[in-house]
């Protein structure tokens, strides 16, 4: 009985994680969509009027005034991890070494306002669907390896009781 | 002395090694020496006596960090793309990342008790885990996989991006995640937490610092007949899941102050008392050097990361490109990676082969020994580095969480001025230069008799200390990018 209820659990659980993950996949592509859908109306109005300037924790001046917001590609103001306002201007990027460096971009890819956008360009489907399967897997694997154990344990307790119930 | 105050006998005071008449002098001395002494035992305090043998100890604290955790989670997936929008980066690098070295100088390795990736692996392991034993090579070389992984995510971080980008972190999360379940699912206790996690090699080496100690009464525990309850738990407490037995316990490095041998022990043979910052590395007895090497790494992390935040950075890449005409990041920042992390490393290896010079043992005991020195040093840096993050950025925490509810999204997210943050700065590298240095001489001091090796051992390490120093204040003096 025992053995079947662990065993129960563990299918139980690991389709209940793949069913969980699916779910969620399933949500975050027909979401995605849509974004995809208003994705190019929001990100003209939102770049446009320069938005990020609002955009939550982003005003890093600090102890000085904020930069005035120009739409220039050069502004570092706006470069998330990039912002020298503290005593130094950020310095010019040099074009062939901009698209190379992660956590250093000075491409001027930071526009604000294309969250959205950005968002549908995740593969979290793939990802996702890599994470719950490989968890439902693993779960799957431990669970019956368990039971087999638990079946060795029984069968080798089985053997010495009988064993010295010959005697 | 009050009743309060225990001193730990020392299990190598033996008489074998103290009557071998062709020993150093020095090493009988030293295998003689008393363990940590212990002090106040808060677990006489009713107050907290009630909380840590209370069955919603760690767990009242593990629901609401793994609450923040789904959160955080959830806003690095799906959230926005920009780190300085994203809630989940903001609570995660701004407001976790830099708090943790606190925590640890303040309570030990108390966040790996609550951390919700351990709670991962109970849930786990309950519902399926196997609970097969460690393999060997875990328990020999557990320590230098977390060396390595350790280097390998900050080198990640670098050339894919993880800080900055919130889709790089919530796959590190995921990872981790599934690293977790693994390891819950097939192998015993919490073998992730104590052979795998990188962070847990921190809290390791940094909870050594910890303010707080749990420790056994040895003179209880040698008449205790509980089968080692503490370590292997009853019927209605877990085992111990860092596989650490507090009777033979003699450093924090693997308790997380979880409790259950508190709980589990019915000889009410556990303390937990208040010591000193740092007072547990002056006593160490077996040091190893994975853990040095893995001081000396962190060491050589927090240098790249100063330096790769600078603006001298940007102009370094500049003048590599011009000058070889690498283009590639990866390739600069793996050469970068590589020297900056050997460079503490080699300082220390170097320092370690002069000390030998004067002091008659092996340069390889000597970096072993003295590593654990740099540790406070290590930490100050590390506090210090993050201090700018927290407090020149602290308030994006608020405007992030905020905004997810509807709340104000605009301000500052500056804390304090820059000066105050360097002023700070400086402030807790003094004090961990203190800590480094005294910690060295207290070691050198235990361990060696004669004046004469004392100071041929004080002088290389005192100086590679003041080497490390100074370029951590020569790094903080120039202005640092944020993290967001």
């Amino acid at each position: 009985m025992a053995r079947r209820t662990g065993n129960s659990r563990t299918v139980m659980s690991s389709v209940g994680v793949a069913v969980a993950i699916f779910a969620a996949v399933m949500a975050f592509e027909s979401r995605s969509t849509s974004f995809d859908e208003a994705g190019g109306a929001q990100s003209t109005s939102s770049s446009g009027g320069m938005a990020g300037m609002n955009m939550p924790g982003m005003d890093m001046s600090g102890t000085q005034p904020a930069p005035e917001p120009t739409p220039t590609p050069s502004m570092a103001a706006d470069m998330p991890g990039m912002d020298m306002s503290g005593t130094q201007p950020a310095p010019e990027p040099t074009p062939s070494m901009a698209a190379d460096m992660p956590g250093m971009d000075m491409s001027g890819g930071h526009e604000h306002g294309a969250t959205t956008e950005a968002v549908s360009v995740r593969p979290l489907a793939p990802v996702l669907g890599a994470f719950g399967g490989g968890t439902s897997a693993v779960l799957l694997a431990a669970g019956f390896l368990r039971r087999k154990d638990r079946a060795a344990n029984q069968a080798r307790k089985a053997a010495i009781t009988a064993r010295r119930n010959r005697r | 002395m009050s009743q309060d105050v225990l001193t730990r006998t020392d299990d190598s005071a033996r008489p074998d090694r103290s009557t071998d008449s062709h020993a150093d002098p020095d090493d009988v001395r030293f295998a003689l020496q008393p363990g940590e002494p212990l002090g106040r035992d808060l677990l006489k305090n009713r107050f907290v006596s009630a909380v840590m043998r209370s069955r919603w100890y760690p767990g009242a604290f593990q629901i609401p960090i793994a609450a923040v955790f789904g959160l955080v989670a959830y806003q690095l997936l799906t959230g926005p793309s920009k780190a300085h929008e994203n809630a989940g980066t903001a609570l995660m690098w701004v407001l976790w990342w830099p708090a943790l070295p606190l925590v640890y100088v303040l309570f030990g390795r108390f966040w790996c008790a609550v951390c919700p990736f351990a709670a991962i692996s109970d849930f786990v392991q309950k519902l399926v885990g196997v609970n097969r034993p460690v393999p060997p090579f875990l328990k020999k070389y557990g320590i230098w996989v977390i060396d390595a992984t350790f280097l390998a995510i900050t080198w990640a971080d670098h050339v894919f991006g993880i800080v900055g980008s919130p889709w790089g972190s919530g796959i590190l999360l995921l990872l981790l995640t599934f690293s977790v379940i693994v390891s819950g699912a097939f192998f015993q206790r919490r073998t992730f937490c104590r052979y795998l996690c990188f962070l847990g090699g921190l809290s390791a080496n940094y909870g050594r610092t910890g303010m707080v100690a749990l420790r056994a009464k040895p003179d209880v525990c040698a008449t205790c007949t509980a089968k080692a309850a503490c370590f292997n738990g009853t019927d209605t407490v877990a085992p111990c899941p860092l596989f650490t037995f507090a009777r033979t316990m003699e450093d924090s490095a693997n308790c997380n102050l979880c409790a259950n041998c508190v709980k589990s022990c019915p000889n009410d043979a556990i303390t937990l008392t208040v010591r000193k910052p740092t007072k547990e590395l002056w006593f160490l007895r077996n040091p190893k050097i994975e853990e040095s090497f893995l001081a000396m790494a962190i060491m050589g992390i927090v240098i790249i990361q100063n330096v790769t935040m600078l603006p001298v950075w940007t102009n370094a890449l500049d003048w590599v490109n011009q000058t070889t005409g690498i283009t590639s990041y990866p390739v600069i920042f793996t050469a970068v990676f590589a020297v900056g992390v050997s460079i503490p490393v080699a300082l220390l290896a170097l320092a370690a082969k002069v000390a030998s010079l004067g002091n008659l043992e092996s340069a390889f005991k000597n970096f072993a020994r003295f590593g654990y020195a740099l540790i406070p040093l290590d930490v100050a840096a590390h506090v210090a580095h993050n201090l700018f993050h927290l407090l020149a950025e602290g308030k994006s925490v608020f405007y992030t969480v905020g905004a997810l509810f509807g709340g104000q999204t605009t301000g500052s997210a500056a804390l304090v001025g820059n000066t105050r943050i360097q002023v700070l700065q400086f402030a807790i590298l003094a004090l961990g230069l203190a800590g480094s240095v005294y910690t060295a001489r207290r070691i050198a001091h235990r361990r060696y008799l004669t004046p004469g090796r004392r100071r041929s051992t004080l002088i290389p390490v005192t100086a590679l200390i003041g080497v490390l120093t100074a370029l951590n204040v020569v790094m903080f003096l120039f202005p640092m990018t944020h993290r967001m």
